[in-house]
Parts: structure tokens; sequence; C-alpha cells
């Protein structure tokens, strides 16, 4: 388990390279389509790691769901974000400090997990990725979050809703 | 080499010959399929149709495709150029990917080796197939967006807002058909869908309890739309959209996104037939045809399933030729109001049935009694037959 093999390797350039080109790219929609090539990366990441289930349905929704909306929403709004958005001092403040906030969370809990009991504790379970024991864990011992990121979704939605109306009627 | 290694290497060869050949059919057919339509919509509106190059106009679409090859290949000076070469791949691709999975006959022995006629049969089978068909809309946004130009635009606009309304009810009457197979043993994985519909047409999942065409006909639908073709094709109406997304195409690029259009009906057709209609199975079993119907039990597995398939690719053709476009608000409501709220209801009463205790084998026992190596085998298949 110790080197790394050389699909983890190419998936890792994939999913990394294009993910700094999502940031880096000043064509809106150019990042966008970058940012679903980075997500099959991540899918491919979940097939490495015995998961199927979990890759497909990360091509599925994110991939194939949000991205294209995300193209859908630049296109349907189109001509003037096309122009490269402005550089700010305070937005490059502002996002820097989101940016680091972000990646001292992830890197404490990366440096704090005992990654030998996950490794130990997957072994013991080698049908996580089963579709039954996927769907009971969700509509049974996670039910009550599972309920209440739907509910934030619904929330989301009919702010947006909201918002577009307002538009209109102005 | 060891017997193990050997045996790994005739397995990839396996593969690769089942890969090859999968491509090849599909590349081979379709020429004939452009001229199977063209034929069969010219009969259908009194006209000849192709009838000079070859017998009956056969080699008409190979002699256009020759044409498609050697053609100058043209790149708009106003074209976003990385985008623009990516569309047309990007939507051949997932086309053919999808038939890595698609079971088209039982299990055949050559050479001593016994192999399925399935290039992979993933353990989330559908998944794959929902996750690749959803994959397709990036062709045509891509296109459309790259082209720069407005009839391209508002070609890709349509079609990636259709597309994705039309996956909705698509994935719900999957799972009403899964639902179905599951109570009847069997998995996400194609094989083992198509292996709980045997015996027989009666056991077909569209036939199941009365109940089961309403998921077959959304899904029948939503493949039309899915695959942009008449009488949902308003991505490309060509009465007000030029050619659509594909207007600043020609050459061989132009060709691909054809290409992927015919492999994508292949896929839908192919998909109906595992999904409801027994897949590679013959509609009365082998065992219990009469003696004097040798013809009949002679025929391959191959030979049904290619005989489905073709029956959907017809009602293709014959939607095409009889049908008149929608409007597109009409078409998006259609999506949204009747498709969708059907799709739920549908599986409101295929649940009820089978809360109600409707079952027609014994399920697998559940997970926590499912045997490791059975569930190590789920997620890890090993060789080059998985992931």
């Amino acid at each position: 388990m110790g080197q790394l093999s050389w699909p983890f390797i190419i998936l890792l350039l994939l999913t990394i390279i294009s993910a700094v080109v999502v940031v880096a790219e000043r064509n809106i929609v150019r990042a966008a389509v970058s940012l679903g090539l980075s997500f099959l990366g991540v899918a491919g990441l979940y097939l490495l790691l015995h998961a199927p289930f979990l890759a497909g349905a990360q091509v599925l929704i994110y991939v194939g769901a949000i991205t294209i909306l995300i193209l859908f929403a630049i296109m349907m709004t189109a001509q003037r974000l096309m122009r490269p958005p402005r550089r700010a001092l305070e937005t490059w403040i502002l996002s820097g400090a989101v940016a680091t906030a972000l990646f001292g969370t992830l890197a404490y809990v990366i440096i704090n997990t005992r990654w030998h009991e996950v490794d130990r504790a997957a072994q013991a379970r080698p049908d996580v990725d089963y579709v039954p024991v996927l769907a009971d864990s969700l509509l049974q011992t996670y039910l009550f979050p599972f309920e209440v990121a739907s509910v934030l979704l619904l929330v989301a939605l009919v702010g947006a809703i909201i918002l577009a109306k307002e538009e209109r009627i102005d | 080499m060891d017997g193990e290694e050997q045996s790994v290497v005739v397995e990839l060869i396996i593969a690769l010959v089942k890969i090859a050949l999968v491509v090849a059919v599909i590349m081979v057919l379709v020429p004939f399929l452009v001229w199977g339509e063209r034929k069969y919509v010219a009969d259908v509106q009194v006209r000849i149709g192709p009838n000079r190059v070859g017998p009956f106009g056969l080699l008409q679409s190979l002699a256009d495709g020759i044409k498609l090859m050697f053609k100058e290949d043209i790149l708009p000076g106003h074209v976003d150029r990385v985008l623009y070469f990516l569309a047309p791949i990007v939507m051949m691709i997932p086309a053919l990917c999808v038939m890595a999975v698609i079971p088209f006959g039982n299990q055949i022995t050559l050479f001593g080796h016994t192999t399925r006629l399935v290039v992979t049969d993933l353990p989330v089978g559908i998944l794959y197939v929902l996750a690749l068909t959803s994959l397709g809309v990036y062709g045509v946004v891509l296109a459309g967006w790259a082209s720069n130009n407005k009839y391209s635009l508002l070609g890709g606009l349509r079609s990636s807002a259709q597309m994705v309304s039309y996956e909705l009810p698509m994935g719900l009457a999957i799972v009403a058909a899964l639902m179905i197979s599951s109570a009847k043993g069997g998995e996400m994985s194609l094989v083992s869908i198509v292996e709980a519909q045997k015996d027989g047409f009666w056991n077909w999942n569209f036939l199941w309890w009365g109940i089961g065409f309403l998921p077959f006909l959304m899904y029948w639908i939503c493949g039309i739309a899915e695959t942009n073709r008449a009488p949902f094709d308003l991505p490309e109406a060509e009465t007000e959209l030029v050619a659509g997304y594909h207007t600043e195409y020609s050459g061989m690029k132009f060709a691909l996104f054809f290409l992927a259009e015919y492999a994508n009906m292949l896929n839908v057709g192919a998909i109906a037939t595992t999904l409801f209609c027994g897949g590679w199975h013959s509609p009365i079993p082998i065992e219990i045809l009469p003696k004097s119907m040798g013809l009949l039990k002679a025929l391959g597995p191959v030979f049904w399933f290619s005989v489905k398939v073709g029956f959907f690719i017809w009602a293709y053709y014959h939607l095409r030729a009889t049908l008149p476009r929608l409007r597109y608000d009409r078409l998006m409501g259609f999506a949204w109001k009747g498709l969708v709220p059907l799709a739920l209801v549908n599986i409101l009463i295929v649940a009820t049935i089978i809360t109600l205790g409707y079952r027609e084998k014994p399920v697998p026992p559940s997970t926590s009694q499912r045997p490791a190596s059975q569930a190590v085998g789920m997620a890890g298949q090993p060789g080059p037959g998985g992931f």
C-alpha cells in the first residue's frame, strides 16, 4: 500500500490541475468545464477506493447535473459575465482569508485523523459500498441529517425564486 | 509465465476483443441505420429515397462518410478553439462507453474459454449508464457555446434544458424498473436484471402486474428526448435554428455528432430491451417450444437481442416519419407537469405492490448476512473485466 500507483497519480494530476484551471482561467465557460473535469477525477479516485456506486453518483450528480446547470446559468445570463472579472484588492484579501481558513481546517482534519484505524475499519467492512448498506445508513441511521440537508436545498430553491421574482417586478 | 499470469493475459485479450467487436459493430451499423432511416421515411412520404450508390442505395451512407472524411477540416475564425475541438469528442465517447455494460447475449465458449457477451458486468451497471448518458449534454452545450453563433447557442441552450429536464423522469422510470426487477431477484447490474426476466415474455418487466408498461413508455419517451430525435428534435429545428448546435461543424467533426446520435439511439434501444423486454431472452422459452419449430429454437440470444433493439430503431424511424415537432413550451411542460408527477405516482404504486408482499422469488439475503467473499467481489471486481 506504501507506494503510489500510476492510475492514482494520473487521477490526482487530473483533479488538481483542472481545479487550478477553474480558479486561474479567466474565461468563465472554460472554468466551468474544467470544474467538471475535476469532478470526474474525484469520481476516478472513488473507483480506486473500490466505491463504484459513489463514483457513479459523483458523475451523475456533480458532473452530469451541477456543472451542466452552472454552464446553463452562465449561458442564460451570458454576455455580461463573459468579461473577465475585476480583481480588486478587497476581493483578493477576502477570498484569500476564506481559502486560508478552509485549507487550515482541512489540513487540521487530515493531520489529526488516525488513518491506520480508518483503514482497519474499512477492511472489516468490505461491503460499505453495497447499495442496501448505503441506503440503510442514509434512510435509517442518518435520516435526520439527510432530511435537514434536503430542507436546506429547498430553502435555497425558494430563495433563488424570490430573488428572480423581485428582479422582474422592478 | 505461470498459470495465474497467463489467465490474466487471456482475460485481457478477451476483454480487448469484446471492446473492439462492440465498437466495430456500432461503426459498421451506423451507415446502414442512416440508410434504413432515409429509405423508411422516404417510403412513408411516398418518395424513393437513396437508390444510386450500390444495390437499393445501400452504400449511400458509406459514400457520404468517405466524403466527410476527405472534406477540408474547417476551423471558423470566431470559435473558441479548445472547446470547439472538444465538443464532438465529448459527445462521442460516452455514447460508446455506455455499450460496455449492455449484455447482448448469454455465455459462450470459444477455444475453451467461457465468457459472457458483455464487455463488463459492473455491479452498479445501471448507475453507470445514467452517469454516462448525463455526460452527453456536454457535447451539445459546448458545441453550441464554442461555435460563437446565435443559432448554435440557442440550439445548445434548448438542448441542454431539454436533456436535463428529461433526464429526471428517465431516472425515475429507471428507479421503477429497478424496483420491479429487485422484486424478481435482480440487482443493479444489467446482467442480473436480464436474468431476472427469464422464462418467457410474461416475465418481462414491462408486463409486470399490468403496470410495468408505464415506466417502459416513460423511459422510451425520455429516451427519444435525450437523443434529440423527432418529435423532440427542437435543438436542431432546421426551420428556426439552421442546424442548431452543429451549425458551424463540417467534415469529420460533424460526422462525429452524427455517429454519436445514432450510437445513442442504439443505446436507448438496448437499455429499453435490457430493462423492460427481457434482454437476450427469447419470448417463449426454448425448452417448451415444440420440436417442429426447430428453426426458432436454433436462433441464439444475440438474435433475440438484435430483433428487440431493431424494433426500437424502427419505432424511432416511424415516430420521425409520422409525428410533427412539439412546440418548445409544450415540450418542457410535458416533462415537468406530465412525466415527472406520473413517474412519482408510478413509483408509489410499484412500491405499494412490493410492500404488500409481492415476491416472485426469494430476495437475496440482507446485507449483514451477505458472505464476505461476495461482497468483496462486488466492491473489488479485480481483473481487466471490471474497473
